[in-house]
């Protein structure tokens, strides 16, 4: 036998033999997810939370990304569970709970909540159309297209004028959600990927352009929309009711 | 051999060179010692923090000073929201040379997952100028003891002056509520191989508050006691806090303590490979009882004493973004030092009755340390102011024992004042964070993971999207072709009837209206005029004087469809027989549905007839 073929030969033996060596079985994501749950609800939450941030290491799973902010709620980390509320809301903005146990830990947290007023219509449009994904929307005009062109067909086939001219109506109506829902859903996925909001994770001053102390500090938990950074560490924020305008520590921020 | 063959044991070898970092237990050692280093580590690591059990290695030729020591640890990171967790368990030896020469230490072997995993044995070279000289602060082993301490035999008697537990306290006489340091250290005679220690019981130390101050890794040193050289090291340390005056006892404490003797009965070239050629024995020590004396804190006592014992520090600062009706406010009091701050209660403070005030929120951020409790106690009042107004928060005093100056101390915070104007919340808004901030969060999802797009999005503006709407439109074309087909069956294009056929079932309806109230002979001849009257409009057959045979005639005159023919004539003659002598082969509503059903048939089978008739015949 030649040297090299008997050298390939060897290294070939040495490696499979290695590869042979059995793997540390890798746990299958619904596995993590039980583990994970059953650990916060025997009260094991610092056990919870790692479990629920193995398991979105590997992927973003809504559901775990929501149960990780409860964890940090009773590990008493407020801003980690907001900012986790934060980010399950920004993949499912209809997530009732999260927004309720957001809302809650703002709350306890003290931070300075928006009041809800406002023209009616112009409210309800922006929490209707940001309240849902952009694939809800997307499967609602889905949905009243199908309507459309079923009551369009049966408006041709159905004898009675009554129920032809209420069929037309519906399906007018049909197109009118359907336009207005893609509308929604490009305005929902707009949102999604310009979102530019962080979460303050500890106590930070604010600073005008100048250098100088602003007298309103940001509150841990306080979300705020970013912009753009500068060299020495610092990132421009406002504040979401817009009152406060500066430079704060980008350490002290996690983008949401 | 072939190009290909020698590619694919190259791609083989390559696939292999990941897999081949799996878990290994890796040994570390320097490969030469100075004789006059007071002592070198070796460490046995292995990534992973699951480890069920340890086989130390057999070590000639050095004097352990400790060991094996284990540190676990589990580390968690996360980056651009992507985590990773990794464990790892290090086991460590400190080890004294005791002369010049080249030793070997066998291999030791951990079991991970019910895998065995060996290190590699080490040679370490232990050279220099001079021989063993004796440091700064220890002794060097006397002449008659040999310069190697080799493990004991399995079997030999461990004695009390071989291995002993002995407690110091660092005051013997202190304060009420002042700290003392409890401290549990081991005397070990060099060769017992004291590997193990361990409490048997949490102790229990009556009218004492006690915490556990951590130790960490045991360091090991040598000392001369009576003559002897031990080896000691701190096992156990508590920080006590006498809670009532008089003279308090410390109980006894007993530790499980594991000593490693050699098993002499093992192959010692096994034993060098594969590590192993020891044994682990379990004995129990106890330390001894001790006193401390606790002194009353000094009479009388000052008014406000919040029970602080230490040196202290308090601060005050109003925390909010805008001074306004409706806005959460907070009131921060820390108090900072030394002492007993774990058992301080919130400060009492007097807010306006305009405030709507919570209970306060206390965030301890205080560590234990051989000095005592120290850190930070940080009390949050939040408070809502109702109404406008100017406001004022009364100075806060502090009433607090130092013992080392032997006297109370006041410390003072000044007052506060808030000018509150109107704010923005409405009373609904600030109920809705009333009711949150009070109650609890929602419970968890306990369904199974579901992932979803790193990128938000699974469906909108994706190509099988756009897509759906194509499908949807194919079906529906399928469907209208469908619905057309099953029309032309049932006899109506278009799913429509002409103004005859519609007049006619119209008729017919109202001919049932007779039948209900009992005028069949009524019914029979409507339903017949009813059927005569649409022939003559669809077929344009010429007015006749309702009789049946003429109209079948003039049927047949106009080429219709036999089957037709025999149908029409069929309700037309048992009509007639109805009408007459009150009798019929079918019963009414036999007759009212076929009369329905030659309509029907009518409209179907005759489309191009009716058209051709109609055009010959206008009307």
């Amino acid at each position: 036998m030649r040297p090299l073929r008997y050298l390939l030969f060897l290294l070939s033996a040495v490696c499979l033999t290695v590869a042979a060596s059995p793997n540390k079985p890798k746990l299958s994501p619904e596995v993590l997810k039980a583990k994970a749950d059953s650990a916060y609800l025997h009260n094991d939450y610092k056990s919870a939370a790692e479990h629920y941030e193995q398991l979105l290491g590997e992927g973003v799973d809504v559901e775990a990304l929501y149960n990780l902010g409860n964890a940090y709620y009773r590990l008493a980390n407020l801003p980690k569970a907001i900012l986790c509320y934060e980010r399950t809301l920004r993949y499912a903005p209809s997530h009732e709970d999260a927004a309720y146990n957001l809302r809650a830990c703002q709350a306890k947290a003290g931070i300075p909540q928006n009041p809800s007023g406002g023209m009616f219509f112009v409210v309800w449009a922006k929490d209707e159309i940001y309240g849902h994904s952009a694939d809800e929307w997307a499967l609602r005009a889905l949905v009243a297209f199908a309507v459309a062109g079923v009551a369009l067909l049966l408006s041709h086939r159905l004898s009675r004028r009554w129920l032809r001219l209420s069929l037309r109506l519906l399906m007018s109506l049909a197109v009118v959600v359907m336009v207005a829902s893609i509308i929604s859903a490009a305005l929902a996925r707009h949102a999604f990927t310009s979102n530019s909001r962080a979460v303050v994770m500890q106590p930070t001053d604010v600073t005008d352009e100048s250098g100088r102390k602003l007298p309103t500090p940001l509150l841990p938990g306080q979300t705020v929309e970013t912009g753009e950074k500068s060299g020495k560490n610092k990132t421009a924020i406002t504040t979401l009711d817009g009152k406060v305008n500066g430079w704060a520590d980008s350490r002290s921020l996690e983008a949401i | 051999m072939t190009r290909k063959k020698i590619i694919g044991l190259v791609l083989a070898w390559m696939l292999c060179l990941p897999l081949a970092a799996q878990l290994q237990l890796d040994a570390t050692a320097p490969q030469s010692v100075d004789i006059n280093e007071p002592y070198f580590q070796i460490k046995y690591t292995v990534r992973s923090a699951e480890v069920s059990s340890f086989r130390p290695p057999t070590i000639q030729g050095f004097n352990i000073l400790s060991g094996p020591n284990t540190s676990v640890s589990r580390s968690f990171s996360s980056v651009n929201g992507r985590s990773k967790s990794e464990g790892q368990t290090v086991y460590t030896y400190t080890l004294e040379p005791t002369s010049k020469g080249t030793f070997r230490i066998s291999a030791a072997a951990v079991v991970v997952d019910g895998k065995t995993l060996h290190s590699k044995a080490l040679a370490i070279k232990v050279d220099g100028q001079g021989s063993r000289q004796p440091g700064a602060g220890q002794t060097s082993p006397s002449a008659s003891q040999k310069s190697q301490a080799p493990l004991r035999r399995a079997g030999s008697d461990v004695t009390s002056s071989d291995l002993s537990l002995v407690g110091h306290l660092s005051k013997n006489k202190v304060y009420e509520q002042q700290a003392a340091v409890l401290t549990y250290e081991f005397l070990e005679k060099p060769g017992v191989g004291l590997s193990q220690v361990g409490l048997n019981q949490k102790p229990d130390f009556k009218d004492i508050v006690s915490q556990e101050l951590p130790v960490g890794q045991i360091d090991a040193t040598t000392t001369r006691v009576g003559g002897q050289t031990y080896r000691t090291g701190v096992i156990a340390r508590y920080l006590l806090y006498p809670q009532k005056p008089g003279r308090l006892t410390i109980p006894a404490i007993t530790f499980n303590c594991t000593v490693v003797q050699r098993d002499a009965l093992l192959d010692p070239l096994d034993a060098f490979f594969n590590g192993g050629g020891t044994m682990g024995v379990t004995l129990n020590r106890q330390t001894p009882q001790q006193e401390l004396e606790v002194l009353p804190l000094p009479t009388p006592k000052p008014q406000g004493f919040s029970g602080g014992v230490g040196q202290m520090h308090i601060d005050g600062q109003l925390i909010y973004s805008e001074q306004a009706t409706g806005e959460m406010m907070t009131y921060r009091i820390t108090i900072s030092g030394v002492g007993n701050l774990r058992l301080l209660s919130a400060p009492a403070i007097t807010f306006p009755s305009d405030f709507e005030t919570y209970t306060p929120k206390v965030t301890d951020k205080t560590e234990v340390t051989i000095e005592g409790v120290k850190g930070q106690m940080v009390f949050d009042y939040t408070f809502v102011p109702r109404n406008v107004g100017h406001y004022d928060i009364p100075a806060i005093d502090f009433v607090y024992f130092d013992p080392i100056a032997g006297e109370y101390k006041t410390l003072t915070v000044t007052a506060k004042s808030l000018d509150i104007h109107q704010g923005r919340l409405s009373d609904e808004d600030l109920a809705n964070i009333r009711r949150m901030r009070e109650g609890d969060i929602r419970p968890i999802h306990t369904d199974g993971s579901h992932f979803t797009s790193a990128d938000g999005r699974q469906l909108w503006n994706t190509p099988g999207y756009w897509l759906a709407y194509a499908v949807i439109v194919a079906i529906l074309l399928l469907l209208k072709q469908a619905t057309r087909g099953y029309a032309r069956l049932k006899g109506t294009v278009s799913g429509r009837l002409n103004k005859a056929s519609k007049v006619a079932l119209r008729r017919l309806k109202s001919a049932k209206k007779l039948l209900k109230s009992g005028e069949e002979r009524a019914y029979y001849s409507t339903l017949a005029e009813v059927l005569t009257d649409y022939l003559s409009r669809q077929c344009g057959l010429t007015e006749n004087n309702g009789s049946t045979q003429q109209t079948i005639e003039q049927m047949r005159l106009k080429g219709m469809p036999e089957a037709l023919i025999d149908e029409a004539a069929d309700i037309l003659q048992q009509c007639d027989m109805a009408g007459f002598a009150a009798q019929s082969d079918a019963t009414p509503e036999t007759l009212y549905a076929k009369a329905v059903d030659f309509i029907t048939h009518f409209e179907a089978a005759t489309q191009p007839v009716r058209h051709s008739s109609s055009q010959q015949n206008p009307s």
